[in-house]
């Protein structure tokens, strides 16, 4: 794809990355909107903490008392109408039963708390609009309106005070498109790598090495980032999420074995799969032709590689 | 000897070791690939290097405003001797027009395993005349069976001249009287008393060169660029100041229990 077309693609969501960069920012705001009851869609590259996010808001309306009950599911591709809304069941005896999906279930049966939470990781792995079937209807003027279904005739509403997140990972093109139907009716909140996170979060678990310090490698993160999202086959959806430079098992402090193995188990393997298997070019253009090379023949990145890497990498402007 | 040239790249901005170390990671990229012969190689070459450096290799003229082409020709055209003079392109691939070839030097900084200081350290110990990257230079050095390290010199000049009158400055128009006529790196203590011992008495008045003093201030230009030595009035002189990278002190040196004067001594010796 080349640039003038990728700057063509930009969709309904496309904000300006920098006002958003700060993920307190974007916390602050979806918590705004799910005290008012208002549907949001999280979304943005995979590892920026959009599923921590959730957890922290659900720790602040525990803290407040202004939760009643709350329900995850994830989305898929065999995900359906029939499971979210409502369907038939082949029965444990014979032939098939009616039964509610998990979100007519969940809307059944308002608490009388301020909030009920459902949550739907993934959302745009599932076909949305046949999916959520009513509920695009249904989210505006919940207090007004009721519909009923398609399949059982039953009379469906959304409670006034039910709070509706999904998370959405927009690096993955082929589905991070969503109609316009379906985009009026949410709210959509960025989440992208954020440094400063990083820098906290490493700061807190510490470098057991000297070769290159804490804000050295944030640096390296903040300057990968800014080459993914000028590069023309990838852009600022698929920057790397700030969690994916925590290596997953770390010890406290971390070492830098695991750092270097993150990086080429985590980092370039994101970067290659969105640059196209054994795309050496790409990968030599990105990091340099030395850990390019290396990595494609399966060699060892070695700790004086990183170290060289992010050295060289300080001076790019 | 005083007619043998004195070559050096006037484009201070580009010397740095920041845009250096870039300028060789973009050049790795196109190692042996046939850059001087296929135009969109090359401009995708300039594109790079101007987004990594951040500087703009190739200069508008006022009279490219007019044309769809810049009439300075390409990046290799006008700025190639800043590759070949510091070691980081073979000169002959841009003679016979071929594949670009790059050296060792060139890669182990482009890839990042060259530090700041260590880049400056190997040019002043590499940077010598006859110099492959001037075809005059080189003939006419090789023919005269000499050879100099300009920048080793005069750092050499320099801390002797620190060692007798404890400030180690001097000027361009006193390295051009007294250096540049006896480019011999052993005789540099020799000159040294003889630069300290001029500022007693009253000089003849010496005609200024276009070609030395210009080429000698562009040598003075880039070792302040390198920290080795730092712009003070009217002239140069010795760094001897440790700048601590994150504190930007220049009391660092006696932190850290060695002198900068030993290092560079011993850097000097090493050459």
């Amino acid at each position: 794809m080349n640039k003038k077309k990728a700057l063509k693609e930009k969709g309904a969501f496309d904000l300006e990355p920098s006002k958003y960069q700060n993920w307190e920012f974007s916390f602050n705001l979806a918590l705004k909107y799910v005290k008012k009851n208002i549907p949001l869609i999280l979304y943005g590259p995979p590892g920026t903490g959009k599923t921590k996010m959730i957890d922290d808001i659900i720790g602040v309306l525990n803290k407040e008392n202004l939760l009643g009950k709350c329900s995850i599911i994830q989305f898929h591709k065999k995900f359906s109408y029939e499971d979210f809304i409502e369907g038939f069941v082949p029965s444990s005896g014979e032939g098939f039963i009616a039964r509610d999906g998990v979100f007519k279930e969940f809307c059944k049966k308002p608490t009388d708390k301020e909030i009920d939470l459902f949550i739907v990781d993934e959302i745009n792995r599932a076909e949305l609009s046949t999916t959520l079937g009513e509920c695009l209807y249904l989210f505006e003027d919940r207090a007004n309106r009721k519909v009923y279904t398609s399949h059982l005739h039953e009379e469906f509403s959304i409670p006034v005070n039910l709070s509706f997140i999904g998370t959405m990972n927009t690096a993955d093109r082929n589905i991070a498109i969503i109609d316009y139907a379906l985009r009026r009716r949410f709210q959509f909140i960025p989440v992208f790598p954020d440094a400063s996170i990083l820098q906290i979060w490493l700061n807190s678990l510490g470098f057991d090495f000297q070769d290159f310090s804490i804000e050295d490698y944030v640096g390296y993160f903040q300057k990968l980032n800014a080459k993914i999202k000028s590069h023309p086959l990838m852009g600022h959806h698929m920057q790397i999420g700030h969690t994916m430079f925590v290596p997953v098992h770390h010890s406290k402090p971390i070492t830098i074995d695991e750092i270097i193995e993150n990086f080429q188990q985590v980092i370039l393997a994101q970067i290659e799969a969105y640059c196209g298997f054994g795309n050496e070019n790409e990968l030599a253009v990105i990091f340099n032709p030395h850990i390019a090379t290396k990595y494609l023949n399966k060699n060892e990145i070695t700790m004086k590689d990183f170290t060289a890497l992010i050295n060289a990498t300080e001076n790019e402007q | 000897m005083e007619n043998l040239p004195w070559n050096f790249e006037a484009f201070r901005r580009f010397l740095s070791y920041e845009v250096m170390q870039q300028a060789a990671a973009t050049l790795c990229l196109f190692e042996g690939k046939p850059i001087f012969f296929d135009e969109q190689l090359m401009v995708e070459f300039s594109d790079i290097l101007d987004k990594r450096t951040g500087l703009e290799w190739l200069p508008r003229r006022t009279a490219s405003e007019g044309v769809l082409f810049n009439i300075e020709g390409n990046l290799f055209r006008n700025k190639a001797r800043v590759f070949t003079s510091f070691y980081l392109v073979d000169p002959e691939c841009l003679k016979v027009k071929g594949n670009l070839i790059i050296t060792n030097l060139c890669s182990a900084l482009g890839f990042g395993f060259i530090k700041e200081r260590q880049f400056y350290k190997e040019i002043f110990a590499r940077y010598e005349y006859p110099h492959p990257a001037y075809d005059e230079n080189w003939k006419m050095w090789n023919e005269k069976g000499c050879s100099i390290k300009p920048l080793a010199f005069f750092l050499k000049i320099m801390l002797e001249i620190f060692k007798l009158d404890g400030a180690g400055e001097v000027s361009a128009g006193e390295l051009a009287r007294f250096a540049h006529p006896r480019p011999i790196f052993t005789e540099a203590p020799e000159i040294a008393r003889e630069i300290v011992q001029s500022r007693k008495r009253q000089l003849p008045p010496r005609k200024r060169s276009d070609k030395i003093d210009r080429k000698i201030t562009d040598i003075l230009g880039f070792m302040c660029v390198s920290k080795f030595c730092f712009y003070y009035k009217q002239k140069v002189k010795i760094n001897l100041f440790s700048i601590q990278k994150e504190e930007k002190t220049a009391f660092w040196e006696s932190r850290l229990n060695h002198s900068a004067l030993d290092e560079i001594e011993k850097f000097l010796d090493s050459i």
